[in-house]
């Protein structure tokens, strides 16, 4: 018989936390009741609803732990790199040395969002001339500051070249306040030309064999600044084995995404499923851990699927939603307006594809980079998300603009009217900031206006 | 002969017109939108080039550049189109072999998107000899400053920018008066070469046009020895190493060109000028006003309709503080 769960408020979740205690409940080092995290100032945790099962306690405790993590990581010695907009690259070769840990600066741009700005994290960028028309991760300038957050890194990478204005804008300035970095060529993925050698990427994506070549060479720099760091040479067997490792956490949430995203009940909410996702960027400053939080998230999204029990209705309107948002409540609504997602495309599909291990090392990673969607025409964005929402069956397209975001100005509406002319699909734009509330009303009715239209399309 | 624009300093003129067609770079009547539709978070500027870039009945092909977000992704919004569109990749970053040898085989992917579009790869003689030309039209151009008045001086450079005779210099100095300001930020469209006289009429004058296609756009020199042994090199060398950029990771360049030609010309404030959702141009604002000890007046433009009045009033209050 279908069952579908209800998602628990923190104070709901102390209690439960206390019946799976007194049941046995193993934990992590980490672990613990979720309302401690209230007393570092994660204040919208008591504005969200989260998943019932001790899979997702854990991983919202290694999330809201990372932090943590990075200190005890500085005070043991470990060298860290601060690995910025490459979203997937960096960290895989940085983990492949003993002793040293990769952590993502941008991922600051949750901080007002968890913190209910309470932090001043973007007042301190309003101050450095960074103001609202940026995108959000301008918070990670105030993180710079204060360093209330996380450590300094021991390295600073960032890939430049085609990636978006208000990041590469907002590195260089954190750079002119005294903060050294490496910065690295990611050029603006083309077709190739008729009389140019070709490479296959990723995702079923070509590029000009030339653009690899620079690409590799870049790595290469990077590769060498963290073996400088580190005092050690990375062989190519040692980054074979990170490369494995990695795989191995993107094989797991490949197949976590494509089990929630077509079970016939949502086994998992949208809310934990961002998060999970998120993690395989940089795996949240501990790269084995991640693939046990993995692991015990499909384990329990497959036990749900065959118990046939689901977070949301049978009926959910099943929605492909385009882009990360600002305010973590803002993907709750999708349970909230009767919905489910099909599908997602958060800005890094190539930190989920697999990292080809036939090829040399660096070469894998370089053809894995130039896969990254936002180095690319926005049309070839465009395509694989509707490759994407045809096979989960997707009903609708969210697409949720970052504020500020300057990629945003322009794809979306390339992703609309490919969606529109291909898989003639209803999609609505939306626009989530850090922290939503004043405007939730109206982002509501839109999501709940785009469920009204998949239901009537049904009927026809 | 076939038309090519242009829209980055980045693209050398003499490398398209030694394959036998005329270089026009782009620059837009008025930072307003003819044809794209205005969408927020598009900078204004890039609306207006693009649609004239892409629109004018006289280009035949257009060359892009990849140095903002907004012309890297902006020329979807018109495909498909009836003219031949090469997009360039510049390399952001700079200091290492790898971005130079970027450069250059983004210059070789031109030279044979030129030859498909039917022109003849040029020989390293013809080259040279287009290398030399427009060097010497920089130089001339170049000895035009002082001679003309800064708006007189602007509309010459793009008079050379656009395959335009260079007017005639004066015999007599042109007379400066009040404090030196110097313009540093965006590519001015022709509509906003009124600030030039702006200035003037507030009691100052532009000793520096520092905006993104103003002085500072044009390559230093060519090195005569190394134009006739490798004019290829040479080209991107110069082309790739003597252009300071805002995009540039670092930046650090622009800041030492600046702070040499501020020093050199005397400059007493500045203007900055950024487009709405120009992120590049708007981060530095506040890098600039701590680097300058300058005033510095922040003149953000719309795009929309900005009106010539409100910029004059500014501009005069921002001279009083100066004078």
């Amino acid at each position: 018989m279908r069952k579908v769960l209800e998602r628990l408020t923190l104070e709901e979740w102390d209690a439960r936390y206390a019946t799976l205690k007194a049941a046995g409940l193993q934990e992590p080092s980490y672990g613990g009741v979720l309302s401690r995290h209230l007393l570092d100032g994660d204040f919208r945790l008591t504005k969200l609803r989260f998943d019932s099962s001790p899979a997702a306690l854990r991983l919202w405790n290694f999330l809201l732990t990372e932090e943590d993590r990075l200190h005890a990581a500085r005070s043991q010695g470990k060298t860290l790199i601060g690995a910025m907009k490459d979203l997937g690259t960096v960290p895989v070769m940085a983990y492949a040395f003993p002793n040293t840990i990769a952590f993502y600066p941008d991922g600051a741009w949750w901080i007002p969002c968890i913190m209910e700005l309470s932090e001043g994290l973007l007042g301190i960028a309003d101050s450095l001339g960074v103001d609202e028309s940026f995108c959000p991760v301008r918070a990670m300038l105030g993180a710079f500051i204060t360093q209330a957050h996380f450590p300094l890194p021991d390295l600073l990478t960032c890939s430049v070249g085609a990636t978006c204005d208000d990041f590469s804008a907002i590195a260089q300035r954190l750079e002119g306040l005294g903060h050294p970095i490496l910065w690295w060529e990611m050029p603006a993925r083309r077709a190739p030309d008729l009389d140019e050698e070709t490479c296959e990427l990723p995702g079923g994506l070509r590029a000009p064999a030339r653009q690899v070549a620079l690409v590799r060479a870049e790595l290469t720099r990077v590769k060498q600044a963290l073996e400088s760091l580190a005092g050690q040479t990375l062989r190519d067997e040692d980054l074979r084995r990170g490369i494995r490792e990695a795989n191995r956490a993107r094989r797991l949430l490949r197949k976590l995404r494509s089990l929630v995203f077509t079970a016939p009940l949502a086994p998992l909410p949208a809310l934990e499923m961002l998060i999970a996702e998120m993690l395989i960027i940089h795996f949240c400053s501990d790269r084995d851990e991640t693939i046990g939080v993995l692991s015990e998230l499909l384990h329990e999204a497959k036990c749900r699927v065959a118990e046939d029990i689901g977070v949301a209705r049978e009926d959910a309107a099943r929605l492909f939603w385009v882009n990360p948002v600002a305010d973590l409540r803002a993907i709750m609504w999708v349970e909230d307006c009767g919905a489910r997602i099909c599908g997602t495309e958060y800005l890094f599909a190539h930190a989920i594809a697999e990292i080809p291990e036939h090829l040399p090392p660096l070469e894998a990673l370089a053809r894995t980079a130039l896969a990254d969607p936002m180095v690319g025409p926005a049309a070839d964005r465009a395509r694989h998300i509707a490759q994407d929402a045809l096979a989960f069956g997707s009903e609708a397209v969210v697409i949720s603009r970052i504020p500020g975001a300057s990629h945003c100005a322009l794809e979306g509406r390339v992703i609309a009217d490919r969606i529109g002319s291909e898989l003639h699909l209803p999609v609505v734009e939306i626009e989530v900031p850090p922290v939503s509330d004043a405007i939730e009303s109206g982002l509501r009715t839109r999501i709940e206006a785009l469920v009204e239209t998949v239901r009537r399309r049904r009927e026809r | 002969m076939k038309t090519v624009a242009i829209t980055s300093a980045f693209v050398p003129p003499e490398w398209v017109s030694a394959h036998g067609f005329e270089p026009r770079t782009v620059v837009p009547q008025a930072p307003e939108d003819n044809g794209l539709a205005r969408s927020e978070g598009v900078c204004s500027f890039a609306r207006g080039e693009l649609t004239e870039a892409l629109a004018h009945p006289e280009h035949d092909a257009v060359i892009l550049a990849s140095t903002c977000d907004q012309m890297r992704r902006g020329a979807e919004l018109f495909s498909p189109t009836t003219k031949a569109v090469l997009a360039l990749h510049i390399p952001a970053t700079w200091r290492t072999p790898a971005a130079l040898q970027g450069y250059i085989e983004e210059l070789q992917r031109l030279g044979r998107f030129l030859v498909r579009l039917g022109g003849r790869s040029p020989s390293p003689e013809r080259l040279a000899n287009e290398m030399r030309r427009h060097d010497t039209l920089r130089a001339s151009l170049r000895a035009l400053r002082g001679s003309l008045s800064p708006g007189e001086f602007a509309r010459a450079l793009i008079a050379y920018q656009r395959g335009n005779p260079l007017p005639d210099g004066r015999d007599a100095p042109f007379t400066v008066k009040g404090p030196a300001i110097a313009l540093v930020g965006c590519p001015l469209t022709l509509r906003e070469l009124r600030l030039f006289d702006s200035v003037e009429h507030a009691g100052g004058y532009v000793a520096l046009n520092a905006t993104e296609l103003g002085e500072l756009s044009l390559p230093a020199p060519f090195d005569r020895r190394a134009l006739s042994s490798d004019p290829f090199g040479e080209l991107a060398t110069r082309y790739f190493g003597t252009i300071p950029g805002v995009f540039r990771r670092p930046n650090s360049e622009l800041y030492l060109t600046l702070g040499t030609l501020f020093r050199e010309r005397d400059i007493a404030g500045c203007l900055f000028i950024r487009y709405l959702w120009c992120d590049l141009w708007h981060a530095e604002l506040a890098r600039l006003t701590e680097w300058a000890c300058l005033p510095v007046l922040d003149l953000h433009l719309s795009g929309r309709e900005d009106s010539t009045a409100r910029l004059s009033t500014r501009i005069e209050a921002f001279l009083e503080i100066l004078r």
